[in-house]
């Protein structure tokens, strides 16, 4: 393993029942870049992130962050934020605050109260009544707060108004450390096209590119130009 | 890192159940009300009615209590799995501890809290029987009596014998309860096991939970190993009925195996719960 690369896949194949959503993948992600992980619903994405992360084990083949398997030890040094809001409905924005900085020793409190008052956020309020923005906003002031080697950010910007998701890709690209790994799904290939340095697609359960974005935009296209391109081709 | 995991959990399980807990002991302690001024009779109201009433007070104490056993048990259950399997899961499970600490932490907090509850339940039932008998006098008061001789008559020795043995037990057997219900709902996460959700649950609730209290049964019957109180002495015996059949007539025994291996069973179903958690269980 090249220690230029922080995920290291092989051979990997997860189905849902008779649905086969990763197909015998195997591919390498370079360290302290920006890497955007596209695809269609439904192609694998979460699932991915998923089985990255520990939460998924019913898989075939290997998948290693900093030449370590899915555990304890790549929990301390991987923040993810999920797509769904993970805090627990009786928490208060302060408990989720002290809840992360009981667990994380890469946890920065101070920077996290800063960012969630910056986000106008109340941290006497309670999670559960709070909007799905505003959840979005939490969940992020918690995991950016984190200092560490890789963030996987799963639809980071999902269910946010425009002028919402401007401030928070800004708010990502200022608090991640300069040397980690980003891995962001998402959709919205517009918004975040300026910020990747690579790009994955997934498709048809299979890695159908994986390229640093200076090579896929040499023609003069766009990620988006060649996501319809690539996608039109398999779908 | 685990006493951090046990702090949050308590919290997490005093949330869950503070309201619903704080309604049953509303109705308790009004209930409980009706009994003293009836008992008391201080506005001199209660005439010839004062059973019912300290009946109809002293049941809804019991019944409040005895509800607050049920409601606890399910949401001991329904936050283990919220917070394993559920949208918290999340976060739980990328928190960086082992997952057997995850585990034991659940089931500490949840047998704190049950056990606490059900405690609380038989100290209502054992209130309304003292309050009926001060009240009635008469045959209620003998019934009374009858109940408080049983256990009072005994030597001081024999009673704090049985006090600690029935509160060990008592603590054996919840923690048994709560290990098989996660066991249940973990089982019920486990692809393919997960197709039949909640049947899952029940079912496997009832498999392993059938399953250690027939051979704790078993073992108590073929290996009576326990003590004998008799006339303020302990006698430690490997066959307890054989013991007092033949040495200590009127003596009381308390049979240890049972409850031992029900303990070892309950201690060992952790390693299948945090076995299917960290290599089979799926978040959806």
């Amino acid at each position: 393993m090249s220690d230029n690369n922080i995920i290291v896949a092989k051979n990997l194949s997860k189905s849902y029942g008779k649905h086969l959503v990763l197909n015998d993948i195997s591919f390498t992600l370079p360290r302290g870049e920006v890497i955007g992980l596209f695809g269609p619903n439904g192609c694998g994405k979460s699932t991915f992130m998923k089985i990255l992360t520990g939460l998924i084990h019913d898989y075939s083949g290997t998948v290693t962050i900093g030449g370590e398997k899915p555990g304890e030890k790549t929990k301390a040094v991987t923040a993810y934020l999920p797509e769904q809001t993970f805090v627990h409905d009786w928490m208060r924005n302060i408990d989720a605050v002290d809840y992360f900085n009981d667990f994380f020793d890469d946890f920065n409190k101070a920077k996290a109260i800063d960012m969630i008052e910056r986000f106008g956020l109340d941290l006497k309020q309670k999670s559960k009544t709070m909007s799905k923005g505003m959840q979005e906003k939490l969940l992020l002031s918690l995991t950016m707060s984190r200092d560490a080697a890789l963030y996987i950010l799963d639809e980071p910007m999902g269910g946010v108004d425009p002028a919402t998701r401007s401030q928070i890709l800004d708010f990502i690209m200022k608090n991640y450390a300069g040397t980690s790994t980003l891995l962001i799904s998402t959709h919205l290939i517009n918004d975040l096209e300026d910020v990747f340095t690579h790009a994955v697609f997934l498709g048809d359960g299979k890695v159908l590119l994986n390229d640093s974005v200076e090579n896929i935009l040499q023609d003069g296209r766009s990620i988006e130009d060649v996501f319809k391109e690539v996608f039109n081709n398999v779908w | 890192m685990f006493g951090k995991l046990l702090k949050n959990d308590l919290k997490a399980q005093w949330h869950s159940i503070s309201t619903i807990f704080l309604c049953i002991f509303i109705v308790a302690g009004v209930a409980e009300l009706l009994v003293l001024y009836s008992i008391k009779d201080i506005f001199n109201i209660w005439n010839g009615n004062k059973l019912i009433f300290v009946s109809i007070g002293g049941a809804v104490v019991c019944l409040a209590m005895f509800f607050a056993c049920i409601v606890i048990l399910i949401a001991v259950g329904l936050l283990f799995s919220k917070t394993t399997f559920g949208k918290a899961g999340y976060l739980t499970l990328t928190l960086p501890v082992k997952t057997g600490s995850l585990i034991w932490s659940k089931t500490i907090s949840g047998l704190v809290w049950t056990y606490i509850t059900y405690m609380l339940f038989f100290c209502s039932f054992f209130l309304f029987i003292y309050q009926a008998g001060e009240c009635m006098g008469g045959d209620l008061q003998d019934l009374a009596n009858q109940l408080f001789m049983l256990l009072l008559g005994q030597s001081t020795k024999t009673m704090l014998s049985l006090a600690i043995y029935y509160l060990v037990w008592v603590a054996i057997a919840m923690f048994l309860v709560v290990q098989c219900m996660y066991f249940g709902i973990t089982c019920a996460h486990v692809s393919p096991l997960s197709k039949f959700g909640p049947v899952t649950t029940v079912l496997a609730f009832f498999a392993a939970f059938g399953a250690v209290i027939g051979l704790t049964l078993l073992v108590g019957k073929f290996l009576p190993f326990g003590m004998i109180v008799h006339d303020d002495i302990v006698t430690i015996t490997s066959n307890v009925v054989r013991a007092k059949q033949e040495i200590y007539r009127h003596g009381s025994g308390f049979i240890f195996s049972g409850p031992m291996f029900m303990l070892l069973s309950s201690v060992l179903m952790s390693l299948p719960i945090t076995y299917l958690t960290k290599h089979k269980a799926n978040i959806k």
